[in-house]
Order: structure tokens, then C-alpha cells, then sequence
């Protein structure tokens, strides 16, 4: 089975979405309105991790 | 090599440490708690401080017993998820967001990461988060600002001590295969010099 390989537009995309998750954090601690929007915290904080992990990883290989 | 019985003979030994801590720790608080009772610095109910004490040692016997006879991998998660909901109660009766006991989750926090690594850290933080919700929920407070901040930066603790416990066990394993190398040389070596200590 061929490995699957990262394309830079597949990380562009990732960088994207994780800045929107960034701004989705600040808003959400910003604006809420009720402490149950705290509970989007985890997928945007693990979000956010995952695919900066996932563009330094492929920074790392090709610079 | 670590072998699978010498693993689950550290889990046990790591348990039965945490075992211990968590008289230590639940002596301090319900302490402190039953102190700020009589002073009136905080409210918590008699019942609740009398429910709570009886609770943690039944659970802590509860553990104790489970340790006897060897760790199963799921007592880590069960032991933190338990520790965490009982903060999340006394944090709850004790003033809820200005509560004096809220900085108990980083002693949960800290020392589950650095035994366990990140994994651990990411759970923890994630129970953390829910059990504090439920806590702002039940205890509503006007600046809900400054309690997701409290809550993001319980994350940032979490993965920072997560990624510094990753690093000293990658730092702990390579420091291990060099022992075993240097155990296996030094055999060989034995071994080839024979009983005179000549080649």
C-alpha cells in the first residue's frame, strides 16, 4: 500500500483552520454568554495543536 | 528492555504512591475546608464536608484494595476521573469559581502528567474541563471572561507539563538503551577475555 504523502495545499488549508480556531478561542472566551461554550475549548485547543503539529511536521521535511 | 510485568510493576508502585498522596492531600483540604467552615470564609455544608471525607476514603480504600492484587491500566483513569469529580464537588460547595480550592486540579494536573505523560495530560484536562463547566453552571458567575481564561490556561499548564514529561521519558529511554548497550559490550567483552582476563 502507498503511503499517503502531505501536499501544501492540504497544509495551507490546515494553517487556515487553525487560525480560524484561534479566533473562534478568543470569541468564545470574549463573548460567551453561557459557560456551556466553554465546552468547545477541547476540540479547538486539540484542533488547533493538531494542525500546527501537522504543518511544522511537514515544514520540518521540506525546509 | 522493560518487560510487560516490570511495566505493570511501575504502574502499580506509581498507584500505590498516588494512593498515598491522596490521603496526604484529602487530609490537608478537608482540614482547611472544615477550618474555613468555622470561620465562616466559606459555606460549605456540614453534610457535604461529612459525604465528601467518607466518599474519598472509601475510594481510596477502593484503590487500595484493587492495588493488592495488581494496576489494571484503566485504575489510572478511573483514580483521576475520581479525583477530579470530587475537586469539582468541593470547588462547587466552596464558592464555586472563587473558590480557595480550585488550585487543587493542578495538583491532579501536575502529578498525573508527570507520571503519565501527555495522554494523561490531555485527559486530564478535558475532565477538567467538563467538571468546571458543571461547576459554572450549577454556581453561575458574572465575569464568564475571566473563567474561560482560567480554564485556557489550565490547558496551557496541561500541555506544557505534558510536553515536558514526553521529553524527560524520551530523554529516560534513550538513557536506558545506552545501559543496555553498554551491559551488552561489557558481556561480550567478558566473554572474549575469558576466566585469565586475557584475550
Amino acid at each position: 500500500m502507498q503511503a499517503r504523502r502531505l501536499r501544501s495545499r492540504t497544509v495551507g488549508w490546515g494553517l487556515v483552520a487553525a487560525a480560524v480556531f484561534v479566533i473562534a478561542l478568543v470569541l468564545v472566551t470574549w463573548k460567551a454568554t453561557s459557560p456551556l461554550l466553554f465546552l468547545l475549548y477541547p476540540v479547538l485547543v486539540l484542533g488547533v495543536l493538531a494542525l500546527v503539529a501537522m504543518a511544522v511536521l511537514w515544514a520540518l521535511k521540506h525546509f | 528492555m522493560v518487560t510487560w510485568s516490570q511495566g505493570a510493576e511501575d504502574e502499580q508502585r506509581t498507584e500505590q504512591s498516588k494512593v498515598t498522596i491522596r490521603w496526604i492531600v484529602v487530609t490537608v483540604a478537608l482540614a482547611a475546608v472544615t477550618y474555613m467552615r468555622r470561620t465562616g470564609t466559606v459555606d460549605t455544608p456540614w453534610p457535604v464536608i461529612v459525604a465528601l471525607t467518607a466518599v474519598i476514603a472509601a475510594l481510596n480504600l477502593g484503590f487500595s484494595a484493587v492495588l493488592r492484587r495488581g494496576a489494571p491500566r484503566w485504575l489510572r483513569y478511573v483514580t483521576t476521573g475520581s479525583d477530579l469529580a470530587m475537586i469539582s464537588v468541593l470547588v462547587g460547595y466552596s464558592g464555586g469559581s472563587a473558590s480557595p480550592f480550585y488550585y487543587v486540579y493542578f495538583i491532579v494536573l501536575v502529578s498525573n502528567a508527570v507520571r503519565y505523560g501527555m495522554a494523561m495530560a490531555i485527559v486530564v484536562a478535558l475532565v477538567y474541563n467538563v467538571a468546571y463547566v458543571a461547576v459554572l453552571m450549577v454556581r453561575p458567575v458574572a465575569d464568564l471572561t475571566a473563567e474561560g481564561a482560567k480554564i485556557l490556561a489550565f490547558w496551557g499548564v496541561a500541555l506544557y507539563a505534558g510536553y515536558l514529561a514526553a521529553r524527560f521519558q524520551r530523554q529516560t529511554r534513550i538513557l536506558q538503551a545506552y545501559e543496555e548497550t553498554i551491559l551488552s559490550l561489557r558481556a561480550r567483552l567478558g566473554g572474549r577475555e575469558g576466566p585469565g582476563g586475557s584475550a
